[in-house]
Parts: structure tokens; sequence; C-alpha cells
């Protein structure tokens, strides 16, 4: 569970989110709607996922400050999906994913490969990954960042706009997935954009006046 | 009288600014100097995590690479301008000197104490630290650090510490190649075109007589120093990288200039200080 409480969010002088008071459950997706092109949903993801700091207020795990949790902790917990590139250039996709679990040490070596193989497969992605990041598409690269949370089995999933540009199919494939993570007690939190297909959602808010309020 | 106080003025305002260009100068030097001395206080604090194994293991990887990129590829370059030094030097050597002693003390003066270690120097500035500018500085731009901090990656332990380590071994790879290279160079030239009664035992065995061990350890230190510089100062240059493409290309540029600057002044000051 993800609480935000009195949050504050904003950057260089600007607030974006003045009073946001929510709770996140497991076992739920979340979506976020965008109000317009700058409206600081971004920032407000990445917050949740512990990447920038707030101006105020609180962000809890399960109780716990996200303050308060090591860098292993918070990447083992939270998982967030960049919208653009979210990828390191310098390293093929099958690093990018090695990388970060050989670093903290979160699986056996014999086993990186086979979880990350295997979510290549269910992501369609497997033939991509010799490939470097500057080699794909926006698209391969959101299903990249997706594969890379979905590989670490991540507690919380923070997915800043995925559906842009994708195929039905592929995101029918896509969604099918977040809905089995969700029932399998996950958190996962969209940012979705106006055309996007968010029914199946099971929270839906709206960005409005640097709050977030509930939509029916 | 007004004209005296007009000049007057114009003099104390000229100092002024001067003054205050001058401070602006140095204040920056200092700025900048401070920096740098903050990241390698950062990267020695980021050595602890070699005794994790996982990580050490991520360490090794990037350093075999970088090893690799500064230390094996640049053996060819290093090499070919080695065997012409030597050519040159025997071309030199045939015409005023005929000694293997001579040939020893000329070899270890001019090769070993100084052309060695700036010609392998300027070899990996040109060819090393001008990548690593572009790769750190590419990260930077399309704010990759980022994506390292959201997986709770230090990119100082990842970028910075497989150079602190690969570079000084890079300069003291090059440095017993071009050596080497040189003198064999130097000794065909010398008993194939030259017709010289020198041997190449003749000249291994007055060698050593020639090189003591305030000599190696100069050398070595040229080496060691030389190449922490050049990897830090590198990659400091790329991380500098603001938000426009351009920034990337003045980023080498000015790190280059600075560099060669940097590795002749630490090389003619040992040499000075120990010789």
């Amino acid at each position: 569970m993800i609480n935000l409480a009195q949050l504050q969010v904003g950057f260089d002088g600007v607030i974006l989110f003045h009073d946001v008071n929510h709770e996140f459950t497991a076992g739920s997706i979340t979506s976020i709607r965008k109000a317009g092109l700058q409206d600081g949903t971004t920032t407000l993801l990445k917050c949740c996922a512990g990447i920038v700091s707030p101006r105020s207020g609180r962000i809890e795990y399960n109780g716990i400050n996200i303050e308060s949790l090591s860098e292993r902790e918070r990447y083992k917990r939270l998982s967030y999906c960049f919208e653009i590139g979210g990828m390191v250039s310098l390293f093929t996709l099958y690093n990018n994913f090695a990388l970060p679990l050989l670093y903290h040490d979160v699986y056996p070596q014999n086993e990186i490969a086979d979880r990350i193989f295997d979510v290549a497969e269910k992501l369609k992605i497997d033939h991509l990954l010799e490939k470097e990041p500057l080699q794909l598409t926006d698209v391969q690269l959101r299903l990249a960042n997706l594969a890379r949370a979905l590989i670490l089995d991540a507690d919380a999933l923070f997915i800043d706009e995925l559906q842009a540009g994708m195929s039905r199919q592929l995101y029918d494939n896509v969604v099918a997935i977040l809905l089995k993570q969700a029932a399998q007690g996950k958190v996962v939190v969209m940012v979705t954009t106006s055309g996007d297909d968010d029914a199946f959602a099971h929270h839906h808010l709206l960005v409005s006046d640097g709050i977030l309020r509930g939509v029916n | 009288m007004i004209v005296i106080r007009r000049w007057t003025l114009r003099i104390w305002f000229l100092f002024w600014f001067l003054l205050g260009h001058l401070g602006a100068f140095f204040f920056r030097r200092a700025q900048y100097g401070a920096e740098v001395l903050g990241l390698l206080s950062l990267s020695i604090r980021e050595t602890a995590n070699l005794m994790v194994r996982s990580r050490r293991q991520v360490f090794w990887i990037l350093f075999k690479r970088q090893l690799y990129n500064s230390g094996y590829k640049a053996a060819y370059v290093n090499c070919v301008i080695a065997a012409l030094l030597g050519l040159a030097l025997a071309n030199q050597f045939t015409l005023y000197l005929q000694k293997a002693e001579s040939f020893a003390d000329v070899f270890v003066v001019v090769v070993l104490r100084e052309l060695a270690p700036l010609i392998s120097g300027i070899i990996l500035i040109a060819r090393s630290s001008t990548a690593i500018v572009s790769e750190i500085g590419h990260l930077k731009l399309n704010r990759e650090f980022e994506v390292l901090h959201s997986q709770g990656i230090n990119a100082i332990f990842l970028f910075i510490l497989p150079a602190l380590f690969a570079f000084p071994l890079s300069l003291l790879l090059m440095l017993v190649y071009f050596n080497s290279v040189t003198l064999l160079s130097a000794w065909l030239y010398m008993s194939w075109y030259a017709d010289s009664d020198i041997s190449f035992s003749s000249l291994m065995f007055t060698l050593p007589d020639r090189i003591s061990l305030v000599e190696l350890i100069v050398i070595s230190s040229k080496a060691v120093f030389g190449g922490i510089i050049i990897a830090l100062l590198s990659v400091y240059a790329g991380y500098r990288v603001g938000e426009r493409f351009t920034d990337i290309s003045r980023a080498i540029s000015n790190n280059t200039t600075a560099l060669l600057l940097l590795f002749f002044c630490l090389n003619i000051m040992l040499s000075i200080l120990a010789y």
C-alpha cells in the first residue's frame, strides 16, 4: 500500500500539486488521467517511486516513509517506468535489465537470465535483448521499462503513459499482464492521457487544480 | 585639474575591473579544483563497495571494458609511434655516437624518462579521454543518470571507479610496450640499415645499470597520477554538460586542452623534482 499524506510536489519554484492525500491500495490498478501538457503527473509519479523528493508531506510504503528506505529496498519495492528513454544507452537491453539485479544482489546470477528471458517473451521483446536502447522505437522502450519492473517483481509499479503508439493487440497483452500483477497484490499506478483506454483500471483519478480528484 | 581627476577615476575603475576579473578567474579555477577533489573523495568512498561480491562483479565487467578500450586498443598506435621514434633516435645516434653505453644513456634520459610517458599520455588523452567525455556527456544530456538513480545505482561506482583503476594501468602498459618497441625498432635500424656492431644483448645488459629504483618510481608515478587525473577530469567534464547538444563538443575541446596542459606540467614537474 502506498499512502500520500499532505503531499506538495513541484520544482524550480513551481507548485504542481499542493495538497495530495490519497492511498493506492495493494491489488488494484489506478489510472491518473492527465489534464494538460505540464500538469506534474510525471513528477508526482517520480515522488511516489522515491526518485525525487516532495516539497513537503509524506509518502509511505506499508507505513514506512520511503525516504527512510535504503537504496536497495527502494529499488526492490518501488519501480518506475519512464515515458521516454528509461534505459542507459551504453548497455544492451539485456544488460540494462541484469545490471541493477546484479548490483543489488537481488537474485542469484543463474536465475537472472531465466527471469529476463521469461518476462521478455511475455512482452514479446525477447528478440530485442541484444539491441541497444537507441536502436529501439519508443513503444519498444516503454515495453522495456515495464519488463524491467516485472523482472524485478517490485511491489509497486508506477507507469508513465504506456499506451501511446501501441497496437490494440499489444496493449491488450500488456493490460492482461498488469491485471495479473494486481491480482498478485501489487500496487499499479498508471498515468494515462486523453484517448488512452483505461477502463480496466479499478480506480480513476483526474488531475485538477493541483489535486487528485476521483472520477466516477 | 578636472582632466587629471577624470583620468585618475578611469585608471581607478580599470584597476578594480581587472581585479574583479582576475578574482573571478582564480575563484572559478579554485571552485573547479574543489569540485574535482570532492569527486575524488566520493570515488574513494565508493571503493568500499568493492568488498561486496555482487558489486565487485559489476565493477570487474566495466573495468575490463575500460582497460580493453584504453589499454589494449591503444597498443597499435602506441607501437607505431614508438617504432617511428626508435628509427629517428637510431638514425641520429649512428651519426653522432657508436657505443651501446652511450645509446643506453640517451635512451633512458630521452625516451624512458620523458618521451614515453608524455606520448603515451597524449595518446590516452586523445583516444580515451575524449571518448569518456562524449559518453558521459550523452548520458547527462539524455538524463540517463536519473535512470541509474531510480534504480539505486551510484553513477560514481559505475563510471568513475573503473576508469580510475583502468587509466593508470593502461598508461603503465603503454609505457612498457612503448619503451620495448622503441628499443627494438632502434636496434633493428642500427643492425640492419646502419650496419652497427651493437648487439641487442649488449643493449639489454647495459640498460639495467642506468635504470635505478628512483627512476622506476618516478616513471610509475607519472603513469599512476597522470592516469588518475585524466580519468577524473574526463568524467567530470562529461558530467558538467548542460542541456544543449553543443555542450558535448565544447566539453571535449576544453577538457582536452586542460588535460594536455596539466599532463605536461605533471610530467615536467616530476622530472625536475626527481632528477
